[in-house]
């Protein structure tokens, strides 16, 4: 696995400490990795079974096979260590709508703020480069700090689904944010989608 | 015009629930080619062809994580249209529900407000499941006001996550919970 080499992350978004990119071939052994923590999968919502390398490649292929999905690795930015990924599902082209997901799977690289500016980018990729208008997620109320994280990247808390989540032996409330495009402020993309300037040899 | 009895497996006042029927599926085309339906169900309106019915019914009448059942009126046996839950969760004890009356003329007639009743009543005595929930676009007042009549409650809103005749509305999300305490031991 090429850890710790910038020059092998290849970046579309580049943030102040994170930046997402296209996955690798290495992905699903960190995939495997990740899903087989149990500090991973208490707050994935992917389940907490043991994750078979075959069962990690079926659901890596919506890394590559989907119109409706779009899954970015994250980078940390400096070292280029790939720490977790994130993904927009369900895209509705029709409502522009989509849900959000994402996965800090290096213990080390958490309370960083990496996540929060990871969401950040990716509300960025959504509504600036794909042209949404709502992004939603949902979460356990059981994971207060995820929570606080996606207020700061901007999303508000819409409603809690009471005591959905069945967690060791507990009733949790399923919390749902969401994000809207207006009134977004783009941190990076923003410079890149504009107009075309007309240019000096055109006039 | 009374109809021989079909199988149904809840009966209540007005209407009855029973399992999906193959020789239904020309009804269910009709009623999928109504764009009165898919203003409220959230299908993009367009026609449909019997293969697509068809090919919906092969999908839904043989699944594990869902129960589809065709609603009847108890006066002549007619069936009316549908309802579901979908999604069900038994380790979390949720579910999703959902419903469509296929003709025009069988809506306002809490025909749909009593098959809620009936489903939740499967959900929660039947399945033992503990939250049942349903999204309900804000252009339907008649369907949320039915859904509070059979006890859901709202728990919350997407804003603007909807788009019906060139506009934009919000996704109401309902949810209905097991009557009954969690645990019994804890009286």
């Amino acid at each position: 696995m090429n850890l710790g080499n910038t020059e092998s992350a290849l970046y579309s978004i580049e943030g102040e400490s994170v930046a997402l990119g296209p996955v690798t071939s290495d992905t699903r052994d960190l995939i495997y990795r990740w899903f087989n923590d149990p500090n991973v999968t208490r707050t994935a919502g992917v389940g907490d079974g043991p994750w078979s390398m075959e069962r990690v490649e079926e659901w890596c292929k919506r890394f590559t096979g989907s119109d409706n999905e779009a899954w970015f690795l994250i980078f940390e930015r400096d070292t280029g260590q790939p720490i977790g990924v994130a993904g927009l599902r369900d895209i509705d082209e029709r409502h522009r709508t989509a849900e959000y997901a994402i996965t800090i799977g290096e213990g080390s690289a958490r309370g960083k703020g990496y996540g929060t500016e990871a969401t950040r980018l990716m509300l960025d990729y959504a509504f600036v480069a794909r042209g949404l208008h709502s992004v939603l997620l949902d979460v356990a109320a059981y994971n207060p700090g995820a929570i606080r994280a996606y207020e700061k990247a901007g999303f508000q808390e819409i409603g809690r689904r009471h005591g959905a989540d069945l967690s060791e032996g507990t009733r949790w409330d399923t919390v749902f944010m969401q994000a809207l495009a207006t009134g977004f402020e783009s941190p990076v993309l923003g410079a890149i989608f504009v107009p075309d300037q007309p240019r000096e040899t055109d006039q | 015009m009374s109809a021989e009895r079909p199988i149904v497996n809840v009966v209540g006042q007005q209407v009855a629930l029973g399992p999906l029927r193959r020789d239904l599926i020309p009804t269910i085309q009709r009623w999928f080619n109504n764009f009165e339906s898919d203003r409220t169900q959230g299908d993009i309106p367009g026609p449909r062809t019997l293969e697509r019915a068809t090919a919906w019914y092969e999908r839904m009448a043989n699944r594990d994580d869902g129960y589809w059942y065709t609603i009847y009126e108890t006066t002549d046996w007619q069936p009316i249209g549908m309802t579901w839950l979908a999604d069900i969760d038994h380790r979390h004890g949720t579910a999703y529900f959902g419903i469509s009356i296929g003709d025009q003329a069988n809506r306002g007639r809490g025909y749909g407000t009593e098959a809620t009743r009936l489903i939740l009543d499967v959900a929660f005595k039947q399945l033992g499941l503990y939250n049942v929930a349903l999204d309900v676009y804000a252009n339907n007042p008649g369907g949320i006001r039915a859904y509070q009549k059979a006890g859901f409650t709202e728990y919350g809103r997407i804003r603007e996550a909807y788009v019906s005749g060139g506009r934009r509305w919000d996704v109401i999300l309902m949810e209905a919970i097991r009557p009954e305490l969690d645990h019994p031991a804890s009286t």
